[in-house]
C-alpha cells in the first residue's frame, strides 16, 4: 500500500466514529475544491473534552484525519486548543503522498473551527 | 490479489517473456549491424512487424515501432501537423491525455483545436464532426476504445466523413488492440497507435500504424531508424514481446468482445443484486464488455478503491485528490456527470483470463466496504 500503515490504520479502524446526542461543541468542514467533508462534535466536562465523536465523507486520508484528530482531542483541556495549529496535524498525520496533503489543510481547519467554537460558547 | 485494473496494464504473459528472453542475452545485436548477431536481431524486428501488422490488418511497411502508446499517438499528431504551419484540428473530448496534450502543444503553437462533445454513454455524435469541419481543418483524432468507460467510438464513420474532405484521420487504439478486432483498412483511417503493456507485451513497447503514402514529420531526429520516423537503436527485445503479444492476442480475438460482455453482464446482474445506490457510467450497448465504471452514491471512489486494495482488489478511480484543482475525469465530465457523481466513480477493468468468481469476490468486498464508508459518512455525506 503506497500510504503509511498509521493512516491505513485509522481508515480501516475509525476511532470515535458517530455522533454525539447533545454535543457541546461541533464542527463541520467542508473542502470547497476536493469536497471532502468532516463533522465533529466533543461534549465538555469541566473544560475538558470527556467525549468526541466524528463523521466524515471522503477520501481514505480525509477519513483517518478525521479518526486521528478524534483520538487526539479526548482528554483535551478547550484551553489546549488555542496551540493546536497546523503543526500538530502534521504530526498526527506522519508522512504523505502529494496528494494526500490536501487533509493538512482539512485538519487544520477542523482545529481553527472547534476553537472558534469555543471562543463563542465562553462569550 | 484480485486484479481488475487491465486498462491501467497487464502482466507480461509468460510465452511473450519466453520470447523476449534471447534478445536480452545471446542475441543481442543492433539490428543496423551487418554482422550475424545483427542480421538475427533484425529479423526478429521484422518478424515482430508483420505480427503486430496481421493483429490490425495493416501490411508490414506501415508498422513503425515506438516507445509506447503516449509516443505513437504524438509521432501521428505531431507528425501530421508538422506539414503545416498552423491549421485547424479536432478531436474528440474523451481522449486520453496522451491525445490532447499533443493537441493542446499544437494550439500553443497556433493551431485551432475544437474538441468534439459525446453524448451520456460516452459516444461521439459523428454529424458533430461533420458540423465541426473548417476549410482549414488539417486532422481528426479519434479514440477507437475509451479508457475510463469502454465507449466505442464509430471510428469508420468519423473516418470516411474526414476523408471526403481529404483530411487524415489518426486514431488511438490502445484500449482496442488485442480486445476486440482492429482492421486498418475496415476502420479507413491514416494512422493508429497501440501499446504493448495493454495486451500482454512489455512496457516501453507501442506501434504506430501509418498509411502507406502518408507523409509523417519525425518528432525524433537520428539514424533513420523505423524508414527515418523514429530515429534509435531499436528496443530489439521489447519489440519481440509486443510481436510475440501481438501474435498471442490475434488467437480468438473474434470471440473475446463477447467473452467480455459476459463477464460485464455477469458483474452488473451480481451488483445489482448486492450494493444499493449505484449506476452505470456509460452505455453497454456501446462499450467493451471489459471496463465497467460505476457511481457510488454518498462515498469516495478514492476510499473505496483504499478500502479494497487493502484487501488485495485492485481497481482505479474516476478523481484524483488534491486541495488546489479538482482532478475530476475530464471524460466523466463531457458525459455530463456531476462533481459529486464523479467523485464517487470507481472503474473495473477485466483481462483475458479474469473470471465470473473472481468478479463475485470483488462485488461481495465492494458491497461491504460500500456499506461501512456509509456508515462513516453518516450526516457528512448531505
Amino acid at each position: 500500500m503506497r500510504f503509511s500503515d498509521r493512516i491505513c490504520d485509522h481508515f480501516e479502524n475509525p476511532r470515535h466514529l458517530g455522533e454525539l446526542p447533545d454535543p457541546d461543541l461541533a464542527v463541520r468542514i467542508g473542502n470547497p475544491v476536493c469536497g471532502d467533508t468532516l463533522v465533529l462534535q466533543v461534549r465538555l466536562t469541566a473544560g475538558v473534552i470527556s467525549a468526541v465523536a466524528w463523521q466524515g465523507y471522503g477520501c481514505s486520508t480525509a477519513l483517518a484525519t478525521g479518526s486521528l484528530l478524534a483520538e487526539h482531542l479526548l482528554g483535551k483541556a478547550v484551553a489546549d486548543l488555542a496551540a493546536m495549529d497546523a503543526g500538530v496535524v502534521a504530526e498526527l498525520l506522519g508522512d504523505l503522498e502529494p496528494d494526500q496533503r490536501h487533509c493538512l489543510d482539512l485538519g487544520a481547519e477542523v482545529l481553527a473551527g472547534l476553537r472558534a467554537a469555543a471562543a463563542g460558547r465562553a462569550v | 490479489m484480485i486484479y481488475l485494473d487491465h486498462n491501467a496494464t497487464t502482466p507480461v504473459a509468460p510465452a511473450v517473456l519466453t520470447a523476449m528472453l534471447p534478445y536480452l542475452q545471446a542475441e543481442f545485436g543492433n539490428p543496423s549491424s551487418a554482422h550475424r548477431p545483427g542480421v538475427a536481431a533484425r529479423r526478429a524486428v521484422e518478424a515482430a512487424r508483420r505480427q503486430v501488422a496481421a493483429l490490425i490488418g495493416a501490411g508490414p511497411e506501415e508498422i513503425r515501432f515506438t516507445s509506447g502508446g503516449t509516443e505513437a499517438n504524438n509521432l501521428a499528431i505531431l507528425g501530421l501537423a508538422g506539414h503545416s504551419g498552423s491549421g485547424h484540428l479536432i478531436a474528440t473530448a474523451v481522449e486520453h491525455p496522451a491525445v490532447l496534450e499533443p493537441c493542446r502543444e499544437l494550439q500553443r503553437r497556433g493551431w485551432a483545436l475544437t474538441l468534439l462533445p459525446v453524448d451520456s454513454g460516452g459516444v461521439v455524435d459523428p454529424e458533430k464532426l461533420r458540423r465541426a469541419l473548417r476549410p482549414d481543418t488539417r486532422l481528426v483524432a479519434c479514440m477507437l476504445v475509451n479508457n475510463e468507460v469502454g465507449a466505442i467510438q464509430p471510428v469508420a464513420e468519423i473516418a470516411r466523413i474526414a476523408r471526403e474532405r481529404g483530411i487524415p484521420v489518426h486514431c488511438d487504439a490502445v484500449q482496442a488492440a488485442g480486445k476486440l478486432p482492429v482492421d486498418v483498412g475496415q476502420l479507413g483511417v491514416d494512422s493508429l497507435s497501440l501499446s504493448g503493456h495493454k495486451f500482454y507485451g512489455p512496457k516501453g513497447t507501442g506501434a504506430l500504424y501509418v498509411r502507406s503514402g502518408l507523409a509523417l514529420r519525425p518528432v525524433l531526429f537520428g539514424g533513420g531508424q523505423e524508414r527515418g520516423l523514429r530515429p534509435g537503436t531499436e528496443n530489439v527485445p521489447g519489440i519481440v514481446g509486443l510481436g510475440a503479444a501481438a501474435a498471442a492476442a490475434a488467437e480468438g480475438i473474434e470471440d473475446r468482445p463477447a467473452h467480455f460482455a459476459a463477464l460485464r453482464w455477469h458483474l452488473l446482474g451480481r451488483l445489482a443484486e448486492t450494493v444499493p445506490d449505484w449506476r452505470l457510467n456509460g452505455d453497454p450497448q456501446r462499450s467493451l464488455g471489459n471496463t465497467v465504471n460505476i457511481t457510488l452514491q454518498g462515498v469516495r471512489g478514492e476510499a473505496v478503491a483504499t478500502a479494497l486494495a487493502l484487501r488485495g482488489i485492485c481497481i482505479s478511480v474516476g478523481s484524483a485528490c488534491s486541495s488546489t484543482s479538482p482532478r475530476l475525469s475530464h471524460v466523466l465530465q463531457a458525459m455530463g456527470l456531476g462533481t459529486r457523481a464523479i467523485r464517487g466513480a470507481i472503474r473495473i477493468s477485466m483481462g483475458i483470463h479474469t473470471t465470473a468468481a473472481e468478479l463475485d469476490a470483488f462485488v461481495e468486498h465492494l458491497a461491504a466496504a460500500v456499506a461501512r464508508l456509509r456508515r462513516v459518512a453518516g450526516g457528512a455525506a448531505g
